[in-house]
């Protein structure tokens, strides 16, 4: 029996003043998830995890009402454990892998 | 919500009467003067259609529980106040332009909380007619235009004495199905490519006043009013295509004066009738509102502004000089303290009897005050940083002319690495941006600065800091008490 893919629920900050390119991210996130999980809108599916990307430190995304786990990226931070910009996209691959 | 595509088709629909230089412009949509400001207000629905700032662009309306524009939104809380400074910030960065759309939605909420205080009062029913009003724009997403200003003739006069009585929007007859007003709105940003007008008082009314306290929504289509799209400096570049600058967004919000020619208002559009005694708070709320936005939307437009500076820097090849290190941190810094100013009204801000929340009027008045000299202090900067080429380069025509273009092209060159036509392109852009038109904007918008001063004596408690002076000083501040 094949294995239901996960579901990763992204929601976006406004992005009015960014210190990393959050789209950027994802993208690169997408290209190399793609066949793992599947990535939905945060407001229209149901999810099994909830992406934050948040573009600047003060994080000002509204969080959505959701039970299970989620992971924050704002700015270079990760759960809000300092990190390189180079590091986001692998400690974000590596974050929902363990989640799997 | 309207897609950008959804709100320019519904602009079609419109009869509207405008002219322009004599002429009647028959359609808004594709007019090379009018376009770009339609594409600038386009933005503010492309943007609540995007995940990546739909967090900004949309808000859950507090009548209906549905995700709405939060152009259309009655700010709820202080979050609701700051994110409606970084949307104005973020959409700015996109267009440098102004999008027009924060009129009507200050409009809004200052009509919403004022007719709440006046129906507590005078148990009349206005705010149950403006929240029907409020739900039907939220529903069909639609652009309100904040009309306030009117033409006002003789400064030192009151509107009843006046010369002539229309100098002021005024109510001229009352019947059992609604009223009928005269008179016109000035600079009007944003009218000719909106779906409504929310006309307000443009100051505080006495009695003798009380046929100029009026407040209701007409259709910018309806009958009886006219149009006359205004000039803007660079009006005939809007033919050409480099020359613009910003070609896509223009200059400003596409201003017009708007003439009310005995127009027809049902009742149940209509929110101050005669009630002079509100007309002060509903003008003071609506331009604390409006001052809190400066501090969003022009620090969005000096992104771009420095973004253009530290680029022409680079394609003249001085980018690495320390003066124009210094002046473009100079740029930032005064950017960014329009922008703290903003944060700081809106995260100070209150709630209003209504359940509306509402920015702290002192600060706001200060961050339209700056606003009134730091972007002039921005706008320098880039001048000086770009060079004289920005007012002197010849046209566009001559740059793409066959045999003259290699003239242009030659002796308007800067930095090898880059091409002329970019250095060009950008020169344009700064004039732009940064020329008269944009300037008077950041003046009068919102208001002249001595509005703010005359604000910032009568809130800023001068008693409490001589009382603060007094008494380290050593003086008895009690004067009872000395004598
Ligand atoms: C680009 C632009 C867009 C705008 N968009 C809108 C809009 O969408 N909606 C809207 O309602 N308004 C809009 N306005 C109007 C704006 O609010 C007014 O320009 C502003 O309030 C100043 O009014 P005014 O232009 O009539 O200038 P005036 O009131 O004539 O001011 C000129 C000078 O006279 C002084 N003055 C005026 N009256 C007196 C007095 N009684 N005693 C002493 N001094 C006085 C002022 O302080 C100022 O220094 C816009 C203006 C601009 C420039």
């Amino acid at each position: 029996m094949m294995r239901k893919k996960m579901k990763i629920g992204v929601k976006y900050c406004g992005n009015c003043n960014p210190y990393i390119d959050t789209r950027k991210i994802y993208l690169s996130l997408y290209k190399d998830l793609k066949e793992e999980v599947e990535f939905v809108k945060w407001d229209n599916q149901t999810y099994d995890v909830l992406l934050i990307l948040s573009s600047c430190p003060t994080d000002c995304a509204k969080r959505p009402e959701f039970h299970g786990p989620i992971i924050a990226i704002s700015d270079i931070t990760i759960d809000y454990y300092s990190i390189t910009v180079e590091q986001i996209s692998e400690l974000l691959k590596q974050k929902i892998r363990l989640l799997m | 919500m309207k897609t950008r595509d959804q709100y320019i088709e519904s602009l079609k629909e419109l009869k509207s009467i405008i002219y322009f230089e004599g002429e009647k412009i028959e359609s808004v949509v594709n007019h090379p003067l009018i376009q770009p400001h339609i594409n600038s207000a386009a933005m503010t629905y492309e943007v609540a259609n995007d995940p990546m700032y739909e967090d900004l662009a949309t808000a859950t309306s507090h009548l209906t529980g549905k995700k709405i524009s939060r152009f259309t939104h009655i700010h709820q809380n202080t979050e609701d106040l700051i994110k409606k400074v970084k949307l104005l910030r973020l959409i700015a960065q996109k267009t440098a332009s102004c999008f027009q759309r924060c009129v009507g939605f200050d409009a809004l909420n200052a009509v919403y909380s004022t007719t709440y205080d006046m129906d507590q009062k005078l148990g009349t029913d206005y705010h149950e007619r403006l929240k029907k009003y409020l739900e039907y724009v939220q529903e069909n997403d639609l652009m309100v235009a904040g009309a306030m200003t009117d033409p006002k003739g003789d400064r030192s006069l009151s509107p009843s004495k006046q010369a002539d009585p229309d100098l002021y929007v005024h109510v001229v007859e009352k019947n059992d199905k609604g009223i009928i007003v005269r008179g016109a709105k000035a600079h009007m940003t944003g009218m000719v490519n909106s779906h409504e007008m929310l006309i307000m008082p443009t100051a505080a009314m006495k009695e003798d006043d009380q046929a100029y306290a009026v407040s209701c929504a007409i259709p910018i289509d309806a009958p009886g009013v006219i149009h006359f799209f205004g000039r803007q400096t660079n009006d005939k570049r809007k033919f050409d295509e480099m020359d613009q600058g910003n070609a896509k967004f223009g200059i400003v919000g596409g201003e017009c004066l708007t003439v009310l020619e005995d127009v027809f208002v049902p009742w149940d559009k209509v929110f101050m009738c005669g009630e002079y005694k509100f007309s002060g708070t509903l003008v003071e709320r609506f331009a604390t509102l409006h001052r809190q936005n400066y501090g969003g939307c022009k620090a969005g437009v000096s992104d771009v502004v420095t973004g253009a500076a530290t680029a022409m820097a680079e394609y003249n090849g001085v980018s690495r000089a320390s003066h124009i290190k210094d002046k473009i941190v100079e740029m930032m810094h005064l950017t960014e303290s329009l922008y703290c100013c903003s944060i700081a009204c809106s995260a100070e801000g209150c709630k209003l009897p209504s359940g509306a929340s509402y920015p702290n009027a002192l600060l706001g008045n200060v961050v339209k005050q700056n606003v009134t000299r730091n972007i002039y202090e921005i706008d320098r900067i880039c001048h000086d940083i770009a060079g004289g080429f920005i007012a002197t380069l010849p046209s566009e025509k001559d740059f793409n002319h066959p045999e003259l273009g290699k003239y242009i092209k030659k002796y308007f060159v800067g930095k090898a690495d880059y091409s002329v036509e970019d250095r060009y392109r950008m020169a344009r852009l700064i004039e732009n941006m940064t020329g008269g038109t944009a300037l008077v904007e950041s003046m009068h918008g919102a208001g002249s600065p001595q509005a703010q001063r005359v604000m910032l004596l009568r809130m800023g408690n001068l008693p409490h800091k001589v009382e603060l002076a007094q008494r380290l000083a050593g003086i008895e501040t009690n004067q009872d008490e000395k004598k």
